[in-house]
């Protein structure tokens, strides 16, 4: 006992380092193990986004904005490594299949597009608890329900739109004022149907005297972005699905009638180029740029790509271009299509990494990161950034235009419960058959509606 | 008669050189074309998910058969190759006859020129022919004074425009091979046909044919083997329109792998494709090789 007595201070002062390792190792032990090194696989499509200090006076590559970003996540988290990887648009859904199909697919992605086939599979982490209560509110309800299947979203919001394919046009006010022809007025450069044709009607002209016009208004064509052919539809009040989400009924009386003015306007109207059943949305997009074409397809990004082609070469002459809405009828009002694109992230198996890869999705799409995409004129999924973004801008009106226009947006495709990707090649078919002539607007939809509904609604 | 188990392992030692030189191709042959093969059989059978497939039996078979789009495929298929195979091995048996005569200089002239295309992407071809078929301002409308003409628009004129295509870009390196089979022939049965009276055409079709047949059949059955594969062109120029009219059995595969990411019904189509592009492989060799002598 006199022992214990006289090694109380011993005693004490070991317990207390005992008991301190114990909660040390209670409390520190996790945190230590979690910072583990992890490597993060992160794909993306080119996106030319300048990173903060670049030189004005350079072009960024498509590797400027990921390398930027990987670095500065690796800087803030010294035990993660983020290997980017950044894929051609051409073969990039081949490339992701192939990685799904061997079971190796990158633990981040920027799809082109979202696939719903993926949540399915099983193959997509939800991000429903790593969106705050903030990103809920600031993100637009359009961007958020792109990536909602079910009751969980799959999908963090980066970027509105696709390009603004569907959701307005572009003017060369070169052309109009040649013509005489006055441009929508702002603000919102909103026009009617008729003063869409009246302009459109002088826009088409004959150069050479040949008889056939050379100048085109605006371009149809089959093979084009789905969204554009689709919003000459909505102007006419058609709809792909119906409400209920249970059928295709773009055979409607509104749907005929949107696709015979398409018929129209190259064969009797003659505002547009004849051969749309064999052209794409790069044929229509050059005419434009060879200023063969008055209007042209997109949103604000693609001023940009006049201003990337022209320091590439692939133009020779700079021309100016506006924003302007689709044409509407007074009785329906104005339409634009509404989407948006983001990261998704695949299944991980290592709760760690799953919380870093959520972590490098949430630093991708946070306020300041997302603000970079006005090196591309693009609008962004938060509301908060778009607020200020393109103020004093040289495109702000433009821009203001955009935002206008879409804010009269609605999901082309129904809702994100259903995916009517399996009838895109039959909605082109039926383009074809209808600007070939071979097949009336009402044969042509009806076989439509028909081959969608068995692809996309069977067994529902 | 039955080898005894020692005389084969006597003549596999024997030949254990032969076999040994053999063993690295076998083993590419094996991994790149054997395991994806038998791979694909299994995948045929599966619903096939990169986090847990199901074993479904033939059900995919039985899709892809009831599917009109696959016969459609099937249909375009056929025409493709029955366009195709005639009109390019006529071409390059046309071309090689006529440069045959010359001198080894300008025959070697004309066969690379002719090689060209073959060692150009497929890519870059199908974008030029993209820009030629162009309907407001393609070559070919200009040349035609056919403004807004959709050569690959138009049902009727889409899968002409690929097969003239494929036609005219291809051959090069076939014309090589008949050149390579026509040099082999001896001289001495021409020399005696034209003492016994023969004409150049008669010369042609009564000794050059018969003895090039075992090349031309070597060619028609890989010709048509290639055929049935079509897939840049299609992928790049038409995408299977208009109105399916282009779509083939490899696009086809392509699109419900890769858009739809049924991986089962692609390789259950792959597999239809591979029964039905080796039992064409047969019949030509049965029909063919009957009276040719290798």
């Amino acid at each position: 006992m006199a022992l214990l007595k006289k090694d109380r201070p011993l005693l004490v002062a070991l317990s207390t380092a005992v008991l301190f390792s114990l909660v040390w190792g209670a409390l520190a032990g996790p945190a230590a193990a979690e910072e583990k090194p992890v490597t993060i696989t992160w794909w993306i499509n080119p996106w030319r986004i300048a990173p903060p200090g670049f030189p004005e006076d350079k072009a960024p590559t498509a590797e400027d904005f990921p390398r930027w970003v990987s670095e500065e996540f690796m800087r803030l988290h010294p035990n993660v490594t983020v290997k980017y990887e950044v894929l051609t648009n051409q073969g990039f859904d081949q490339k992701v299949a192939a990685a799904i199909l061997a079971g190796k697919p990158p633990d981040i992605l920027r799809p082109i597009s979202f696939k719903q086939e993926w949540v399915r599979q099983g193959l997509l982490e939800p991000i429903d608890e790593y969106l705050t209560a903030f990103d809920l509110q600031d993100f637009y309800d359009y961007a958020l329900n792109v990536g909602k299947v079910g009751d969980h979203y799959y999908l963090f919001p980066w970027n509105n739109s696709n390009n603004g394919m569907g959701s307005s046009l572009l003017l060369n006010p070169r052309m109009f004022a040649e013509r005489g022809v006055p441009l929508p007025p702002l603000p919102d450069r909103s026009w009617t149907m008729d003063e869409f044709m009246t302009a459109a009607r002088r826009l088409s002209y004959d150069t050479n005297g040949d008889g056939t016009n050379d100048v085109y208004a605006i371009g149809m064509s089959a093979r084009m972005d789905l969204m554009n052919n689709l919003a000459w539809f909505h102007i006419f009040g058609a709809r792909y699905v119906d409400e209920g989400q249970r059928r295709f009924v773009l055979d409607s009386p509104a749907g005929v009638r949107a696709l015979s003015w398409l018929v129209d306007a190259i064969y009797k109207e003659r505002i547009s180029p004849p051969g749309a059943e064999g052209m794409g949305i790069y044929d229509v997009i050059n005419l434009f740029h060879q200023q063969r074409l008055a209007i042209g397809y997109g949103g604000p990004y693609e001023i940009g790509r006049i201003d990337r082609y022209l320091k590439e070469g692939r133009i020779k002459q700079k021309f100016p271009v506006h924003v302007a809405q689709f044409p509407h009828f007074p009785e329906i009002g104005p339409v634009a299509y509404h989407t948006s694109g983001g990261f998704v992230v695949f299944k991980q198996t290592d709760p760690y990494k799953r919380k870093m890869v959520m972590e490098f999705a949430r630093f991708l799409t946070n306020q300041e990161n997302m603000s970079l995409l006005r090196s591309l004129l693009y609008v962004t999924a938060r509301k908060s950034v778009n607020e200020n973004l393109y103020k004093g801008y040289e495109f702000e009106k433009e821009i203001d235009v955009y935002l206008r226009a879409i804010s009269h947006g609605i999901p082309y495709f129904g809702s994100a419960e259903i995916d009517t990707t399996p009838a895109d090649k039959h909605f082109i078919a039926m383009l074809e058959a209808a600007f070939s002539r071979t097949k009336t607007p009402q044969q042509a939809l009806d076989e439509f509606v028909s081959q969608a509904n068995r692809l996309v609604f069977r067994g529902r | 008669m039955r080898t005894p188990p020692r005389r084969l392992a006597r003549r596999l030692y024997q030949d254990r050189w032969a076999y040994l030189f053999l063993l690295p191709s076998l083993a590419f042959f094996s991994v790149f074309f054997l395991v994806p093969v038998a791979w694909g059989a299994v995948l045929s059978q599966l619903d096939y998910r990169a986090f847990g497939s199901r074993w479904v039996g033939l059900d995919n078979y039985r899709g892809v058969l009831s599917d009109w789009l696959f016969w459609r495929s099937l249909a375009n298929n056929l025409y493709y190759a029955a366009g195709v195979v005639p009109l390019w091995l006529g071409k390059a048996l046309f071309v090689a006859a006529v440069i045959f005569p010359f001198r080894k200089l300008f025959q070697n002239l004309y066969k690379t020129a002719f090689y060209l295309p073959h060692v150009t992407s497929a890519v870059i071809i199908s974008l030029i022919w993209l820009w030629i078929y162009n309907p407001p301002f393609g070559l070919l409308n200009y040349i035609l004074k056919t403004p807004g003409f959709a050569w690959l628009g138009n049902t009727l004129t889409a899968m002409p425009a690929l097969i003239a295509m494929q036609v005219i870009m291809g051959g090069g390196s076939t014309i090589v091979l008949i050149s390579a089979a026509m040099g082999s022939i001896p001289g001495d049965y021409y020399e005696a046909a034209q003492i016994d009276g023969a004409t150049k055409v008669q010369q042609f079709v009564r000794i050059t044919l018969p003895l090039l047949k075992p090349t031309l059949l070597y060619l028609l059955v890989m010709g048509t083997i290639s055929s049935f594969q079509v897939f840049t062109n299609v992928y790049l120029m038409t995408r299977g329109g208009p109105q399916f009219s282009t779509i083939t059995i490899g696009y086809l595969i392509y699109e419900t792998a890769f858009t739809y990411y049924e991986f089962g019904a692609a390789s259950a189509m792959a597999m239809v494709l591979f029964a039905i592009v080796f039992a064409v492989a047969v019949v030509q060799f049965r029909w063919l090789s009957s009276d040719v002598e290798y």
